[in-house]
Parts: structure tokens; C-alpha cells; sequence
């Protein structure tokens, strides 16, 4: 089946075009996609066009056979659709459990309840400890965003994308701004984490994104330059020399 | 320091207070009209608040909601054959909440400074109606006099300042107690979540409008609540009660106390509303005053008294646990 169809999507800022053409699709049987690409290639920007950040210039979006292209971000959340950020984007005067309850609440449906203490739902709670302890943060629980470390502020940023359940999650850069060691312990925790959703996965680390990807879809000034499986792409002597050949010299 | 010693201290603030309160109508006359004008400030303020403290939406239009409900209770007691108190809190709160919703839509289009700045406009345009069209029924800048206290039924007049005086405080407790429930909901966790980075919360997937739009009509709301018990205790109302002015004071007021703090609103309007008393009776420059005293209290303590009270017991736990 297929989950997300991206077709001839465009996007312009001004006269810039940052995205041109952009058609690919995702179907239930790959559950991990690495997008690569140099920088202002324009992939964040394709992660903001599917979740519905940035409206789009041209082409349209379906998620799980429904046309999504005008459809707002929070609706698409609600659908299945969830994201993180490159830069964590939390919620700073929250402690971490706070944060995660945030996340796990929006689509509970006490989201709108004004008159009960939000102490009062034990379940949010529940699946917010188990959330914690699978990512070895429950001790941190009570600590404020500010005192987290780098990497642990990486997690909660998954968290809170996890945290709704969603069937497709886009991931920004997960690894942004981690030791590689680190890296690819946090790689390896995706794959083992979330089994069953499909991630698209937005990658700088070479290694990282060859050992993770069952496909891979590279990016060029705007455009899909190739796509398909990781070996294809390794052995493709365009992405060596745009981009690959950069990195390896 | 355990559990339990955090405990006892709100509670014993709150009974406190409570007694405090309670006790004002054995004070002189003067005293407990200013403690009727305190209560049904920190209302008003408290309206300000969470829209404010708690969504982060700055709106200079909440004198708009204040007046409005003012003018109906005006209008209505004085001018028309409705003249049951229930009968007309009702309509004025219905007729705010209405504004509100128009109102809102058209505002939360725009976000932080413009949307200050459509409020504004709002408000300003209410005022200018209130003014000049309806001059045959608002009298202008004459406004509305001998508005007579509320009868309450079940043969209770609060004609007697002491027993007008409980009725703010009975509407007060309901109003505070309901915002105190309300920011510590799951809406209310959403809206600091909208304040502190929207952007995030749609992401997660929440109608982030929603939650705003929701929160402007009951500030409406809470603001209209204030602003018809105001036209009763003060008896007359005009133009002023709709400036853009008294906007602005709610914002001073709820800095001064203490932005999205819960007590905020009330420390505020002690301070306010005891100060101009004071300061007032010595010269006639209490605006001039009243700016210093913000510009003092945003450069020394951001936190407003609230804050400070905060870090004050703050300091003392801590001193008492090293003891």
C-alpha cells in the first residue's frame, strides 16, 4: 500500500526555487528512507512541504490515499504524520515529563478538558514513564529542559515525535550535533525502537545513513538526482561526484 | 524540605487570605469600597492574565469586554424593563461572549504585535460607537448614572457596602477558582505550550487556533464578569470603561503583579488600586506615578510581586534546609 505519494512537488520562496518536480512514494514494504544531500539541497524544506509547515508552491501530497496538499499540519498529525526538528524545538520552562505529557496529550481526549487536573489522567502518565524508561530518561523526568544535555535533548526530541503514535515520522536529522559513536547509537536505537513505522530520515553522516537505509532518495539543488536502494546509490558515479566525492575527497 | 511542608503553605495562605477577606466589613466604609474595587480589579486583571500570562497573546483591547458588559447592565437597569440582576449578568455576558467570538476570529489571524494591534483597533472603534452613534443612548461622555445596586431575590439587597461587597467576593471565588482549574488542565498545559513555542505544539498536532480562540472568549468573558460588577459598585458608567486606556492599565496591573502568576492579578490590583488610593490624596499625579512604579517594577523585578514573593520563600526554604 502506499503510505505517502509525493508528486511533482515544487516550492518557491520569491523567486527562488528551492524544491522543482519532486515525485517519489513510499509504500508499507520500505520502512527506512534516508534522504541525503548537500546543503540547500532542500530537504528540510521538503520535510516542512509533507508536514504541512510550508504550504506548497505546486504539486500535491497524499498521506495514506488521502490528498493532503492544503490539508494543516495539525490535521496531518492527526492522520498519522508526525516530524522532529534539526534544532530541538521543545518546550523550555516544561520539565522533561512535562514535555512528553504535552506531546501525548494532543491527541488524548482530555486535549480540550478545562476543568479536571491533568494529574488526573494516570494513563498519559503511564505511557509517559514507559516512553522514558525505554530511552533510559526516566531519571531525568523532573529536570527542566535547560539542564538536559545535548544528546538527551536529541531523544526527547524523538519523544515528542514518537509520543502520538504516528505511522510515519519524519525524521530531521536526529544525529545533529552528536559525537559519531553517539550517532550511531542513536541509529540503532531508531531501528530497534520503532520497528513498525516507516521513517524518512534526513542523514549528514555517511555510515550513519548507508547502515540505516533501505532506500535512499538524493537531493540536488531542488531535485531527486537518484533514488533506490544503497548499494545503487553508492555505485552511482553522478552522487560520487555531487556529492558523495565531497565527503570522501 | 518533604512533601508535606510544601504543602501546608498554600493552605494556610489560602485560609489566611480567606479570613482576611471575609473580615474587610468590619473595616470603615471607605475601606471596604476599596477592597470591593481590589476584588473586582484582580477579575479583570486576571482576565488579562490568561490571555497573556498563560496563551501569550498581549491584547490592548481588554476594556472592550469590561465595558461592554458595564454598558448593558447600564443600559438595561436603568433604562429598561429588565431589571432582574440574574436575568441581566446573563445577557451581558452572552452579548461579550458574542463580541468575543467575532472579534476573535478576525484578531487571532494576525499574530503578536499585530494582533495587539487589531485588538487595539477593536477597542477603540467600540469606544468611538459608544461615543458618537449611540450618544442617544449612552449619553456620550456624560455616561450613564443612578445605577441602583442588584437586588439578589430571596429578599437580599446589597445596597449595604458589606453585603455588595460579599457578592464580589462570591463571584470573585467562583471566577479564580475556575481559572485555578482551568491552568492547571490539560487546555490550560496547551495554552503555556502555545505561549512558550507554537510552532512545536502544531507540530504535535494541536489546533493551536482552537486553543487561543477558546481562550479569548472566556477572557471575554472573565473581563465582562468584572466589568458588570463594576458598573454596580461604581453606579455610573461612561466612555472611559471602554478606553483604550484601561486596556493598557490591565496590562500595567497584571506586569506590576506578576505576568502568568496565578495570585498575579490580585497582588497587582492591591498594589494599584491601594497606591492611587494613597498617592492619590497627595497629589494629582498618580498616572505619572503609576508609570514609574511599572518602569521600576519591569527593570527590578520581571517577575512582578508575585515573582518576588516567590524568590523571597524561595530563599527562606533554602536558608531553613541548610540550617
Amino acid at each position: 500500500m502506499e503510505e505517502l505519494k509525493v508528486e511533482n512537488l515544487s516550492k518557491n520562496f520569491g523567486g527562488v526555487t528551492v524544491l522543482r518536480n519532486i515525485s517519489f512514494s513510499v509504500t508499507s514494504e520500505e520502512r527506512r528512507i534516508v534522504i541525503i544531500g548537500p546543503n540547500g539541497a532542500g530537504k528540510t524544506t521538503l520535510f516542512n512541504l509533507v508536514s504541512g509547515e510550508l504550504p506548497s508552491s505546486g504539486g500535491s501530497i497524499h498521506l495514506f490515499g488521502r490528498d493532503i496538499t492544503k490539508m494543516p499540519c495539525y490535521r496531518r498529525t492527526r492522520l498519522g504524520l508526525a516530524r522532529t526538528f534539526q534544532v530541538s524545538d521543545l518546550f523550555p520552562h516544561f520539565t522533561l515529563m512535562e514535555n512528553v505529557l504535552l506531546a501525548l496529550q494532543a491527541h488524548d481526549s482530555c486535549s480540550y478538558q478545562m476543568l479536571r487536573s491533568r494529574r488526573a489522567y494516570a494513563h498519559l502518565y503511564e505511557k509517559a514513564k514507559d516512553l522514558l524508561k525505554e530511552l533510559r530518561l526516566y531519571e531525568k523526568r523532573d529536570d527542566p529542559i535547560a539542564s538536559l544535555s545535548h544528546g538527551e535533548t536529541r531523544l526527547t526530541e524523538i519523544i515528542l515525535g514518537i509520543a502520538a503514535g504516528p505511522r510515519i515520522l519524519l525524521l530531521d536529522e536526529p544525529t545533529s550535533g552528536l559525537t559519531s559513536s553517539e550517532g550511531v547509537w542513536l541509529a540503532e536505537l531508531i531501528r530497534h525502537l520503532l520497528k513498525d513505522i516507516t521513517i524518512l530520515m534526513i542523514e549528514h553522516d555517511m555510515n550513519i545513513a548507508f547502515d540505516f537505509a533501505d532506500r535512499m532518495i538524493v537531493l540536488h539543488q531542488g531535485e531527486i538526482v537518484a533514488d533506490g536502494r544503497p548499494e545503487e546509490i553508492r555505485a552511482n558515479p553522478k552522487i560520487r561526484e555531487i556529492y558523495l566525492g565531497t565527503v570522501y575527497g | 524540605m518533604g512533601h508535606k511542608s510544601l504543602r501546608w503553605k498554600p493552605v494556610l495562605a489560602i485560609t489566611v487570605g480567606a479570613a482576611v477577606a471575609l473580615a474587610v466589613p468590619i473595616l470603615p466604609k471607605y475601606a471596604v469600597t476599596l477592597a470591593t474595587s481590589i476584588v473586582i480589579y484582580s477579575i479583570y486583571v486576571s482576565s488579562a492574565n490568561l490571555l497573556t500570562g498563560y496563551a501569550g497573546l498581549v491584547s490592548l483591547g481588554q476594556a472592550m469586554f469590561w465595558g461592554a458588559a458595564a454598558y448593558v447592565a447600564a443600559i438595561l437597569t436603568t433604562r429598561s424593563a429588565v431589571t432582574n440582576f440574574y436575568l441581566i449578568s446573563f445577557i451581558g455576558l452572552f452579548a461579550v461572549m458574542v463580541l468575543s467570538s467575532f472579534f476573535g476570529i478576525l484578531a487571532l489571524r494576525v499574530k503578536r504585535l499585530y494582533f495587539m494591534i487589531v485588538t487595539f483597533a477593536f477597542g477603540h472603534v467600540l469606544w468611538c460607537i459608544a461615543m458618537y452613534p449611540m450618544q442617544h443612548i449612552t449619553f456620550g461622555y456624560d455616561g450613564i448614572k443612578d445605577i441602583p445596586r442588584p437586588e439578589l431575590g430571596f429578599s437580599l439587597s446589597t445596597v449595604s457596602a458589606a453585603s455588595f461587597y460579599y457578592l464580589v467576593l462570591a463571584v470573585a471565588a467562583v471566577c479564580f477558582f475556575g481559572v485555578h482549574r482551568l491552568i492547571k488542565s490539560p487546555f490550560g498545559h496547551a495554552l503555556v505550550g502555545i505561549r512558550d513555542n507554537e510552532h512545536r505544539m502544531v507540530a504535535l498536532g494541536y489546533n493551536t487556533f482552537a486553543y487561543k480562540y477558546i481562550s479569548y472568549i472566556l477572557s471575554a468573558a472573565l473581563a465582562g464578569v468584572s466589568g458588570l460588577l463594576f458598573a454596580y459598585f461604581n453606579g455610573y458608567v461612561n466612555p472611559a470603561e471602554l478606553h483604550w486606556i484601561w486596556s493598557g492599565d490591565a496590562l500595567m496591573i497584571m506586569f506590576i503583579g506578576g505576568v502568568g502568576a496565578f495570585w498575579g492579578p490580585l497582588l497587582g490590583a492591591i498594589v494599584y488600586t491601594g497606591l492611587r488610593y494613597w498617592i492619590s490624596s497627595y497629589t494629582m499625579y498618580w498616572f505619572g506615578i503609576e508609570g514609574i512604579i511599572f518602569i521600576l517594577v519591569v527593570l527590578f523585578f520581571r517577575g512582578g510581586i508575585a515573582g518576588f514573593i516567590i524568590n523571597l520563600t524561595g530563599k527562606w526554604e533554602r536558608g531553613r534546609a541548610q540550617s
